[in-house]
């Protein structure tokens, strides 16, 4: 199974103006990588079944609290409880400033948490560190290994 | 010609056998229990006296008889009544006398010189065969009288000591009689003995006698052949009978004494020649004819013949000699001599010796034969049983084995006497019994001589009884000189009749004034003693007759003159044969005196125990009233004093057997006493007395009756039940009070009510009904009756039965008995057993709101007490309406918490729902806005070259707008995060705190030029770290703000440490405010300048208020427009 992350971005974002508002952001600062959306958090889990038959997985996955269907925090807790997808880096992007917001996306193992409106000069830097951190994980040991280890 | 023997008449008229068993009863009678007994065991043994027809024995109250007897009882009582009169008589007069002769009976009396005991009476049928055992039965009768004494004596000692004079005498007299009637005994057995043994000699004598009678006869034969002419003349002349036959029989010749004979006894005339055997019967015929055949034939016989004669029993011997003339038997001689006389002493002889051997060997007195060297050749069971021994095993013994060794002396003395005068003793010595003991015993004894050998004959008697006895006397003779000598009076012991004073005690001094010797050898009138001579003179004639004086009050002279008075008492006793007059004299001057003294205080003691308020009764031993108060009689309703000597038995002759049993407690010492005991007067009345009842003593120290105190408490008693029965009521009450105020459910207060009122009424039933409309539902019932069960009582209505009428009527109603009762018509009650019954409305104002019953099986008169149960019933009522009371407020209270419940529910619903309208509309609003923002700032970027100026300022002011916008959404939601966000309580460097919010305002200040001071204390605060750095921030930017327009900005931040608190404050000099807007100035979303001049949210001091809040503390403003204001914060420490 293909572990490399393809250099693609999955935005889970249900406004659509919010989409196209991050799409030009991403545009006009030169990142090139392409943005898979979700619209909402059932369409987020079905990426699950793609990546299952091999296609390609994120570098990176923004993703919006507030969604409809599934919770963006349901979506957050199985991501990041699934045995292989759990490496993929997560972006909570949210308008909320609450604190129960934060601490329940930190808990359930978010990566980062960004409150919009986004500043996309911070933004950009973070996508940079996701890419030392996909690199870093290219040289780490076999998947098996990296199972035991989360075994521990 | 033999002797005519002479034996003594007292034996030969006596039956041995009938002495023998006296003998036996007289050895016996000490092992015979009781005297019942004793008087069936000589009954028995005294059947058939000779000369009597019937037997009676009476001992104590035990009367038994022989069964020959008719009449018995007749017989038994009036001649024993007779002798006991008699006997009293007799020994009043200081004489006693055993035995009373009448005429159809002969009586004995088992008597000592005590007491009589009995009798044994026969009666007589031939005076002259009786006589004989006359002292043989009397002697018995002695010893049963002694023996039951003996008894008697060794159950009381006590009795010895107070009859000591008269026992001395007494036993004196008894052992002297005993012992003599002993010595009597013995003499006539060892008289007859010898008489025997004389007899014996005699009849020896006699045969010797006629042997030589026989010689004569021979010879006279012989002369008779020489000469026989004068034969006839010889023959004739003599008492015997003499004749002669020749071969055939025939007689030759006989003398007239034959012929005489043989006519008398066979009515034939004798002749010459008639054939002798023919003549005679064949019995007679085949008698002779062979003796005669034999002495034909040479021999010579000799027989004895006997024969009966004209009724008379007649013994001859008879010889019978062959006559020989030259050689040839030619006839027989005959001589036959009348023995009748010798045989009938002989038969006397043999009868007598076979009487002496049984006296011999039943005689209660051992009789030995032996030889000078002390070997023993006969001896009687008595002898043997005085060693312990069999007759066999004490024949092998010597009489120096039985004799003790410190004997021999005397023993030597002794023979040496019996060798010079033949007899020996009477002496006592002792005998080595079969054990080792010694006994001791009386020897007498006498030597004869039998056939060339002498033998010693005694006679012994174990005087081991009599020791014993003589052991007494000792002892009583010590105790008499013990009493003589300290007896509290004077005693004379003097002789009689000249009554010269022989001893006088240690008293006698001290009484009289003369000295001992003064006093020996004179009588009382050489002192001169007798105050008066007549009283002396009196004296001495009463003791004349009487023997015996006792206690004569008279007046007696002291040496000194001085009259002293006293009691003089006198005895004439009698010691060894000579009589002698004991006299004491006891000084009751002084006891007078007492006496006078005595009866003046029973006197007052009367007076007072009469007239004393308390009731008091004295009693003597025998319950006879001594003396009684007055209050005792009329408590007592005995009337008159005559109630005193009276026994209190026969005044109260129904009085319980408790009573009684309590008297004779009381009398053997103990004091009984009860507080309260019921008393049931005749009346029927029940009256309570409080007694007690102790015994008094007698200077003696025994107790002399009993003294009752008493006191009819009855009034004091129902006063005391009363206020005990009020006390308890009350007691109840204040529990059944406190129980039910306890308690606030309804439930308890039943449950405690019945419990409480079935207690307060002797734990009888109790129930309790509550109204419910006009129905009564049982809610609690108390029964000590464990049978009794609830289902038992079916709901009840008002009117019906007595509980229904109750709450109907609305009083309580009380039926002592509910089966006469009409009101009572239910049957439940009834069938229940209950009998009396109380129904008690429960009433509250004017509602009735149950009804208890109270019931009882018994009659009971509930109503009595009305006051109290009613009381309860109030009590019960009030605890009722409490509880329902209570259970309302409590029904209300649960209500209003319910309802705040609801309420609260419901607004913390509305609140979520609020929030999360805020949170959700804050969130949703921001999203377009941000949309409008970002588009509004694209559209300036990348397309401001299409717009014109116009157009350019109104993006501009989209912008803007939309900035305010987003300044307002955060604020309001930073303000809605107030509320829900967790405050935290830290200490907090206000500087620290400070100096950073200043440097995020640093350029703003500088550029403005506003003038900082800040004056901080360096203690922290306890604050929020964020909610306080928002307050502070707030507070700077409001201050920064509304400088903006004056020409010398300056903010002041300070603060004061106060004692718990911190005080904060930052002041500035700009715009200030009016102070009639300060209440709103807190509000959200309130302004008071226009947005132009100064642009906000209006929602800062909100947040500001809310924080602190929020955080424990406080904020307040002052301000005056144009001259700046002054925020204040107040934090805690």
């Amino acid at each position: 199974m293909n572990t490399m992350a393809s250099a693609s971005i999955l935005l889970v974002e249900d406004n659509p103006m919010e989409v196209d508002l991050t799409i030009r952001a991403f545009a006009r600062r030169m990142v090139t990588t392409t943005v898979v959306v979700a619209r909402d958090g059932q369409e987020a889990l079905d990426f699950f079944h793609r990546w299952d038959i091999g296609e390609p997985l994120p570098s990176v996955i923004l993703l919006d609290l507030k969604l409809p269907k599934v919770d963006g925090l349901e979506v957050l807790r199985q991501l990041k409880t699934h045995v292989m997808y759990r490496v993929i880096p997560v972006v909570v992007l949210t308008s909320s400033q609450e604190d129960r917001d934060i601490n329940a996306a930190y808990e359930l193992g978010a990566n980062s948490y960004i409150v919009k409106p986004v500043d996309f000069d911070r933004f950009s830097e973070i996508v940079a560190l996701i890419d030392t951190y996909w690199s870093a994980l290219n040289y780490a040991p076999a998947r098996d290994d990296l199972i035991e280890v989360n075994n521990l | 010609m033999p002797e005519k023997t002479s034996v003594p008449e007292n034996v030969f008229s006596i039956d041995p056998q009938v002495l023998g068993k006296i003998f036996i009863l007289q050895t016996a009678i000490h092992a015979i229990p009781n005297p019942e007994s004793v008087a069936e065991f000589l009954c028995r043994g005294l059947d058939s006296i000779p000369g009597t027809s019937f037997t009676a024995v009476r001992i104590d109250s035990f009367i038994k008889f022989t069964n020959k007897g008719h009449k018995k009882e007749v017989f038994v009582k009036e001649p024993c009544d007779l002798c006991y009169k008699e006997f009293e008589e007799l020994k009043h007069a200081g004489i006693s006398k055993n035995g009373k002769q009448q005429e159809k009976y002969f009586c004995i009396h088992l008597q000592t010189i005590n007491k009589i005991y009995g009798c044994i009476l026969f009666e007589k049928n031939n005076g002259e065969l009786l006589a004989p055992y006359q002292p043989f039965l009397e002697n018995l009768a002695n010893t049963v009288a002694l023996t039951l004494e003996n008894r008697a004596h060794e159950n009381s000692l006590n009795q010895l000591n107070n009859e000591l004079q008269r026992s001395r005498d007494g036993l004196e007299v008894l052992v002297q009689q005993r012992t003599g009637a002993l010595i009597q005994k013995n003499e006539e057995l060892i008289n007859s003995y010898a008489e025997i043994k004389k007899a014996q000699r005699a009849s020896h004598k006699l045969t010797e006698d006629l042997q030589s009678e026989i010689e004569v006869r021979k010879r006279t034969e012989e002369a008779k052949a020489v000469s026989e002419s004068n034969l006839n003349a010889l023959i004739n002349n003599r008492n015997e009978s003499i004749w002669s036959l020749d071969t055939n029989y025939h007689l030759i010749i006989c003398n007239d004494f034959f012929r005489n004979a043989y006519l008398a006894a066979y009515h034939v005339k004798l002749k010459v020649g008639l054939n002798l055997i023919k003549i005679l019967s064949p019995e007679l015929k085949a008698y002779w004819k062979p003796k005669y055949d034999a002495a034909l034939s040479g021999e010579k016989v000799s027989f004895e013949f006997g024969e009966t004669i004209q009724g008379v029993r007649f013994y001859f011997n008879v010889f019978l000699n062959p006559i020989l003339s030259n050689g040839k038997i030619i006839g027989v001689s005959a001589l036959s001599v009348d023995i009748t006389e010798r045989k009938q002493a002989e038969e006397k002889l043999r009868t007598s010796e076979a009487y002496n051997r049984l006296l011999f060997e039943t005689s209660p007195i051992g009789l030995a034969l032996c030889r000078m060297d002390g070997s023993l050749v006969d001896v009687n069971p008595a002898y043997a049983k005085i060693l312990g021994r069999t007759v066999e095993e004490t024949l092998k013994l010597s009489y120096w084995d039985i004799t003790p060794e410190k004997y021999a002396q005397q023993e030597a003395e002794q023979l040496k006497n019996l060798k010079e005068t033949g007899v020996y003793g009477p002496f006592e010595k002792e005998y080595i019994h079969k054990d080792g003991a010694l006994i001791p015993a009386r020897l007498q004894g006498l030597i004869f001589t039998q056939e060339g050998e002498r033998f010693i004959w005694s006679s012994v008697e174990d005087i081991t009884e009599r020791r014993k006895a003589e052991d007494k006397l000792i002892e009583s003779e010590e105790k008499f000189q013990a009493i003589f000598k300290t007896a509290p009076g004077s005693m004379i012991l003097s002789s009689l009749p000249d009554g010269k004073t022989i001893e006088v005690n240690d008293n006698f001094f001290r009484i009289t004034g003369y000295s001992r010797e003064e006093a020996l050898g004179k009588n009382t009138a050489d002192l001169k003693m007798w105050a008066d001579s007549d009283a002396r003179i009196h004296f001495l004639s009463k003791l004349q007759t009487d023997g015996l004086v006792r206690n004569f009050e008279a007046d007696l002279n002291h040496k000194s003159g001085a009259i002293r008075n006293g009691l003089v008492s006198g005895q004439i006793i009698t010691v060894q044969g000579k009589k002698y007059l004991v006299s004491t004299f006891y000084d009751i001057t002084e006891r007078k005196r007492a006496e006078e003294k005595l009866q003046r205080n029973e006197q007052l003691l009367r007076l007072f125990i009469e007239n004393t308020p308390a009731a008091i009764a004295m009693f003597d031993r025998e319950m006879k009233y001594i003396v009684a108060s007055r209050r005792y009689l009329t408590d007592y309703d005995l009337g008159k004093p005559e109630v005193i000597g009276r026994s209190h038995y026969e005044i109260l002759p129904e009085i319980p057997e408790r009573w009684k049993e309590i008297h004779r407690r009381c009398l053997a010492g103990a004091t009984e006493r009860a507080e309260e005991d019921p008393f049931p007067r005749a009346s029927g009345k029940l009256d309570w007395v409080r007694w007690e009842i102790r015994p008094w003593y007698e200077r003696r120290g025994e107790i002399g009756g009993i003294i009752l105190f008493s006191e009819v408490i009855t009034e004091r008693k129902c006063v005391e039940d009363e206020l005990k029965r009020r006390n308890e009521e009350l007691t109840a009450l204040n529990i059944l009070g406190r129980r039910i105020s306890q308690s606030l459910s309804l439930e308890e207060v039943v449950s405690d009510a019945v419990k409480e009122l079935s207690a307060a009424i002797d734990n009888e039933t109790a129930f309790l009904f509550l109204r419910d409309g006009e129905k009564l539902n049982l809610v609690g019932c108390e029964s000590k009756d464990a049978s009794f069960a609830l289902a038992e009582i079916p709901e009840h209505r008002v009117g019906q039965c007595i509980c229904g009428l109750a709450v109907s009527e609305g009083k309580p109603l009380y039926s002592a008995n509910i089966f006469t009762d009409l009101r009572c018509s239910w049957k439940e009650c009834k069938r229940a057993g209950f009998r009396s019954f109380a129904a008690l409305p429960l009433r509250t104002g004017e509602e009735i709101i149950g009804v208890v019953g109270l019931a009882s099986k018994e009659e009971r008169d509930f109503e009595s007490r009305s006051g109290f149960l009613e009381t309860i019933a109030s009590q019960v009522t009030s605890g009722i309406r409490n509880a329902r009371l209570f259970t309302e407020v409590q029904r209300h209270a649960q209500e209003l918490e319910n309802r705040v419940k609801e309420r609260t529910l419901e607004l913390q619903v509305k609140n979520t729902e609020l929030e999360a309208f805020t949170y959700s509309v804050s969130h949703d609003l921001k999203t377009p806005l941000r949309g409008i923002d970002s588009y509004s700032l694209l559209l300036l970027e990348d397309h401001a070259d299409r717009l014109d100026e116009e157009g350019r300022a109104f993006l501009k002011n989209i912008r803007s707008a939309s900035l305010h916008m987003r300044h307002l959404i955060d604020d309001l939601l930073a303000y809605s995060r107030l509320e829900r966000r967790h405050f935290s309580q830290e200490k907090v460097n206000l500087s620290a705190l400070v100096n950073g919010l200043l440097a995020e305002r640093g350029d703003e200040v500088l550029k403005r030029g506003v003038k900082i001071t800040v004056q901080l204390p360096s203690r922290a605060v306890t604050a929020d770290p964020d909610g306080l750095s928002m307050v502070l921030r707030n507070l700077i930017d409001n201050a920064l703000k509304f400088t903006a327009q004056v020409a010398k900005p300056a903010v002041e931040i300070g603060g004061r440490e106060e004692e718990k608190i911190c005080n904060i404050w930052v002041k500035d000099n700009g715009i200030g405010f009016d102070m009639r807007h300060y209440p709103q100035i807190f509000d959200i979303f309130q302004r008071l300048q226009t947005q132009e001049e100064f642009p906000g949210t209006g929602i800062g001091l909100a947040i500001v208020k809310k924080a602190m809040e929020r955080m424990g503390g406080k904020v307040w403003g002052e301000s005056v427009p144009g001259k700046g204001a002054t925020f204040y914060l107040e934090v805690p420490k």
